[in-house]
C-alpha cells in the first residue's frame, strides 16, 4: 500500500512522535530541521556511543516521507562536527512544545530567514526604545510616532526617531523639509561601518526637526532617516545592508547585532530620554530584529480587519512553539486601534477588543485550568476588559485632517493641539503612561 | 580501487593533521595541510551550490583555464565572483579571512625551510573558518 505523503505541516510532528516513543524523556536528542524542513537528529556524544541508532531509526524515519530522507546520516554525533559547540551549544536551539502536547523536545531550525523572531538580544540600554510595528502597512503608524515625538518634546523631552523601515522608509519625509536632511542616512552607515569607517559618519547621520523649533516645545527631536540628504545610490547601499561583516578579532558579526550596536552608538551620541524606531511592516527580519531584538516595547498597529488579525496570528502562533521566547516577549507587546473610525464606535470599539483578545488568549495568555475560573497572578492571562492587558488597544480615532500630514500643519498652526489630543489622546497618554513605568 | 572524491571530508582531514603537526612543531608541513584544507573545504561549499562535478567521481569538471580547480591561493581570488544564490554568499562572510592564504604556494613542499612564509597562524585561523563553514553547511543540509 502506498504510504500517504507527508506534508511540512506533519513532518516534525511525527518526528516528534518518534523520539517521544524511542527515547526516555531526559535522553530525548537534539532535533536538527534543515533549511529544506528535511529532519534529522543528534547526540552530543561519540559516534562509537551511538551504535546502531541508524538502524534502529531508519525503519521509523520512513514515516517522514520526503522529509526522512538523507543520503547520509540521519543520527549525527559530535563527530559530525569539526566544532561540536557551534552545534550543541548554539543559542538558536530552542525548547519546542507541539500543539496540544505538554512534552517538549530541544530544536535547531535552521532557516533562510526569520530566524530573528526567536532571538532576544541582550542590550545593556537604559533608555527606553519604542518600537512601531504594523502586519500590514498603510494605517498611520508613520503619523502616529511625529504625534508622539512631538507630544513629548512638548513635555521637555529629547526624543530621537530612527526609520528603521529601510525598504519604505517615509518618517523623514514626514518630519524633515529636504533641506534640513542630513548628509547621511541609516543605510550609509552600514555600508560605511562595513570597511570600518561608520563611526565618521555617526555625528553627520541626525538631522533635527523642525518641531523642535515649534511653540511649546522645549525638547528637541532628532531623526535617523533611513537616506542622507541628496541620495541617488539608496538601492546600491540597501542591497548591501543585511551583510554579515568580518568582526575584530575573528568571526563575523551578524546584521542584528550590528543593528544593536548602531542603536547603542547613537544613544551614547546624543543621550536621548527616548528612542522611537519605526520599524518595516509584515514578517520582514528587520520587523523581528527590531520587535524581538531592539524594542523595550513594541506597540502593533492594528485595524479591525480579518487581514490584519490573521497576519498576527501567523506571526504569534510561532512564537507559540517556543514558550521561552514567547514568554518573553508578550511582555513587551501592545495593540494599537490604529483607525478607530469616526461611526459606530461603540460597536466597532467591542469587535476590536474581541479580536485582540481572541488573538492574545489563542496564542499568547496561559491557559486557564478547566474548572478553575479565578487567575492565578503566575499565569501571563487577562479579561477581555482589563485595561492593563496587552491585547486592550491604545485608540487613535480616524480623522481626515491627519491624512496628509506633515510638520509644516503643526508650525502653520493649522493643526491645533485640540485636534492632536482628539485623534491620538487615548495613544499617546498610553505610551506616556508606559514610558514612566519604565522610568521608574 | 575506485577513486571517489570527497571534498568536505578531505577537508577535515588535512585539517586535523595539520593541526597534530603544528602541535608536534613540524611547522611547514602543518601550514602546507592548512592550505589544503582549506581548498578542500571551499570546494565542497563550490559543489553543493553548483560547480559541475563528474558523476562516478565527484572530482570537479572544468575545462582551461581553470578557475575552480586551483590550489587555494588562486581559489581565494574566485570565490567572491562565483555566481551563487544568496545562500552562497552567506556561506562565504563566514570565511573573512581567506586572503590570508595569498603567499601559500603549493610549491612551498620544494622549499628550503626558511624560505616558506611564516604565516602559520593566519593560515590556520583562516583554514578554521572554512572548516567550520562546513559544519554549518552540513547543519542547513546543504552540504553533504
Amino acid at each position: 500500500m502506498r504510504e500517504a505523503t507527508v506534508f511540512f505541516n506533519d513532518a516534525l510532528r511525527e518526528a516528534i512522535g518518534i523520539l517521544l516513543k524511542a527515547f526516555p524523556a531526559d535522553k530525548i536528542p537534539l532535533v536538527i530541521r534543515d533549511i529544506y524542513g528535511r529532519i534529522r537528529i543528534a547526540f552530543n556524544e561519540e559516534s562509537k556511543v551511538l551504535h546502531g541508532f541508524e538502524e534502529k531509526l531508519a525503519e521509523e524515519w520512513v514515516k517522514l516521507g520526503h522529509y526522512g530522507q538523507y543520503e547520509g546520516k540521519k543520527v549525527l554525533s559530535k563527530d559530525d562536527f569539526f566544532d561540536p559547540s557551534s552545534v550543541f551549544e548554539s543559542p538558536d536551539i530552542l525548547t519546542y512544545q507541539p500543539p496540544e502536547s505538554e512534552k517538549t523536545i530541544q530544536i535547531l531550525d535552521r532557516q533562510i530567514t526569520g530566524q530573528e523572531w526567536t532571538r532576544i538580544i541582550a542590550l545593556g540600554m537604559a533608555t527606553p526604545r519604542l518600537v512601531f510595528h504594523g502586519i500590514k502597512g498603510g494605517v498611520g503608524r508613520s503619523t502616529a510616532i511625529a504625534m508622539l515625538a512631538y507630544h513629548l518634546a512638548k513635555k521637555g523631552k529629547n526624543v530621537l526617531l530612527i526609520d528603521f523601515d529601510l525598504e519604505s522608509p517615509g518618517l523623514s519625509g514626514l518630519m524633515l523639509p529636504p533641506d534640513l536632511m542630513a548628509e547621511f542616512g541609516i543605510v550609509d552607515w552600514f555600508v560605511e561601518d562595513g570597511v570600518g569607517q561608520g563611526n565618521e559618519i555617526l555625528p553627520r547621520m541626525l538631522s533635527i526637526c523642525p518641531l523642535s523649533q515649534a511653540e511649546g516645545v522645549t525638547g528637541r527631536i532628532l531623526v535617523a532617516a533611513a537616506s542622507g540628504m541628496n541620495e541617488r545610490a539608496y538601492l546600491a547601499k540597501l542591497s548591501r545592508v543585511y551583510a554579515d561583516i568580518p568582526r575584530n578579532g575573528g568571526g563575523i558579526e551578524r546584521f542584528p547585532s550590528r543593528m544593536a550596536r548602531l542603536v547603542e552608538a547613537l544613544e551614547k551620541q546624543e543621550s536621548p530620554d527616548v528612542i522611537l524606531i519605526d520599524s518595516r511592516a509584515g514578517l520582514h527580519d528587520l520587523a523581528a530584529v527590531n520587535i524581538v531584538g531592539l524594542g523595550t516595547k513594541a506597540f502593533l498597529f492594528a485595524v479591525d480587519s480579518t487581514q490584519t488579525w490573521q497576519g498576527y496570528r501567523l506571526l504569534f502562533s510561532h512564537w507559540q512553539f517556543y514558550p521561552e521566547i514567547a514568554r518573553k516577549v508578550r511582555e513587551r507587546l501592545a495593540i494599537v486601534d490604529a483607525l478607530f473610525p469616526e461611526v459606530n464606535q461603540e460597536v466597532r470599539a467591542n469587535s476590536f477588543l474581541e479580536h485582540a483578545y481572541d488573538l492574545f488568549s489563542a496564542t499568547l495568555y496561559d491557559e486557564i485550568a478547566p474548572g478553575s475560573d479565578r487567575l492565578s497572578p503566575d499565569l501571563f492571562n487577562y479579561d477581555m476588559r482589563d485595561k492593563e492587558a496587552p491585547h486592550y488597544p491604545l485608540r487613535i480615532k480616524w480623522n481626515a485632517r491627519f491624512q496628509e500630514f506633515n510638520v509644516n500643519l503643526i508650525s502653520e498652526k493649522i493643526l491645533t493641539s485640540a485636534d492632536i489630543e482628539s485623534a491620538y489622546g487615548d495613544f499617546l497618554s498610553g505610551v506616556e503612561l508606559f514610558i514612566e513605568g519604565e522610568q521608574t | 580501487m575506485t577513486r571517489i572524491v570527497d571534498f568536505c571530508g578531505a577537508g577535515r582531514r588535512h585539517y586535523q593533521d595539520a593541526e597534530l603537526l603544528m602541535n608536534n612543531n613540524r611547522v611547514p608541513n602543518a601550514g602546507h595541510l592548512f592550505g589544503f584544507a582549506a581548498e578542500c573545504g571551499i570546494k565542497a561549499l563550490l559543489v553543493s551550490h553548483g560547480l559541475s562535478t563528474d558523476p562516478t567521481t565527484g572530482d570537479l569538471v572544468e575545462t582551461r583555464p581553470y578557475k575552480y580547480k586551483t590550489h587555494v591561493n588562486v581559489l581565494i581570488n574566485n570565490v567572491q565572483t562565483f555566481s551563487g544564490s544568496p545562500g552562497y554568499s552567506k556561506y562565504v562572510g563566514m570565511m573573512p579571512n581567506l586572503k590570508a592564504f595569498s603567499n601559500w604556494d603549493t610549491s612551498h613542499r620544494y622549499y628550503d625551510e626558511l624560505s616558506i612564509p611564516t604565516s602559520l597562524a593566519d593560515w590556520r585561523v583562516a583554514a578554521g573558518e572554512v572548516i567550520r563553514m562546513l559544519d554549518q553547511g552540513k547543519l542547513d543540509g546543504v552540504i553533504k
